[in-house]
């Protein structure tokens, strides 16, 4: 769901923010993010 | 997709550097902590993700959401919780808050429903008893569904009227937690107690609470003595009244009082312990060693002004 979102919002040429509460959980997502949404 | 990450102990120019290649569309996703809930608008960006929803604060989330739909593109905000853990009641509530403040001017409600949540307690909380400075939880209360109803009814300035005098005696005034367990019972009952005047009224109301909820503990015996000061205060026209070990300083709404030659024979009957300062306001000279002392002298000092201001025998 957050990569259909994410893939929907570059589609129409938009950008996205994408928050987390602490600085530790920065990697976790970013690991996320180049996995599912890197093209 | 061009990932950015951003986080709030980056050098700040480098912050300002990433933003401001995100905002050039150098980047699709912005990955960060809460450091981009201000600034800069960016209307291209329009879709929102908030990692762990239930780690941050009401406020906070409103003004991460704040953060897109600010352009005539459909925004998407998407709140994600652990998939494994169950969050906390208050986490959950947060977010069923979030959920309903859909209207315009929801950012006053949001206010008060943050409040409501967290409690009062990091505004009057015990590590703070000594700093109940301008706004006490009542009056904060009291100022903000004044400001709602104002607004709703499209009334620009406050009204006359309706004012609430300000008592600062620096220690805890509150309805504990652990008196009254529910949130909307203790919030309507702060409610009532600003809108009692009388000490008929003041006794009744703590009357009801010894029944309902047992014996009165410490605070909100306080919170009833503020009270009865508040309604002396409206009597002897008086705006602010700030209480510490030494004594009281007392200010009149617009410097004025009913009976003015009066209030000099009471100042003077007080000898040096009182005077008038060159700012027009009254000071009481008192040793107040306990808390208990300041808020029967300050008690016993209203009543007295109270009387004098309605023509009546100062006893």
């Amino acid at each position: 769901m957050i990569r259909e979102a994410l893939l929907r919002e570059r589609y129409r040429g938009g950008q996205a923010f994408y928050v987390v509460p602490r600085i530790e959980d920065l990697a976790g997502v970013k690991d996320f993010l180049d996995k599912h949404v890197r093209r | 997709m061009k990932v950015a990450v951003a986080h709030g102990q980056m050098p700040p120019t480098a912050i300002e550097d990433i933003m401001s290649a995100f905002y050039d569309g150098k980047y699709d996703i912005l990955l960060s902590t809460t450091i981009i809930e201000s600034g800069l608008d960016i209307p291209t960006a329009n879709t929102l993700i908030v990692h762990r929803a239930d780690m941050f604060g009401l406020a906070q989330l409103y003004q991460l959401r704040g953060r897109v739909g600010r352009s005539k593109l459909r925004a998407y905000a998407l709140f994600t919780l652990p998939a494994q853990q169950k969050i906390t009641a208050q986490a959950e509530r947060r977010l069923k808050v979030l959920q309903s403040l859909e209207t315009l001017g929801a950012g006053f409600q949001l206010a008060s429903h943050d409040l409501d949540i967290r409690g009062a307690g990091n505004l009057l909380g015990e590590e703070q008893s000594g700093h109940i400075k301008e706004v006490g939880f009542e009056l904060y209360q009291s100022m903000l569904e004044e400001a709602i109803l104002n607004l709703k009814a499209g009334v620009v300035e406050p009204a006359a009227d309706r004012w609430s005098p300000q008592i600062t005696v620096g220690m805890p005034v509150l309805i504990p937690e652990d008196y009254v367990a529910d949130l909307a019972v203790r919030l309507s009952l702060y409610r009532r107690l600003a809108d009692l005047d009388t000490d008929d009224e003041i006794d009744n109301f703590a009357a009801e609470l010894r029944d309902r909820f047992g014996v009165l503990p410490d605070e909100v015996r306080y919170l009833f003595k503020i009270a009865a000061i508040k309604g002396y205060c409206r009597r002897a026209n008086v705006e602010k009244v700030d209480a510490g070990p030494k004594g009281a300083v007392i200010t009149f709404r617009d410097n004025k009082f009913a009976q003015p030659d009066r209030l000099v024979y009471f100042i003077r009957q007080h000898g040096q312990a009182a005077r008038v300062r060159p700012d027009m306001k009254v000071v009481f000279f008192q040793e107040w060693e306990t808390p208990e002392e300041r808020l029967a002298g300050t008690t016993e000092i209203l009543r007295q002004l109270a009387n004098l201001a309605e023509d009546r025998k100062a006893a």
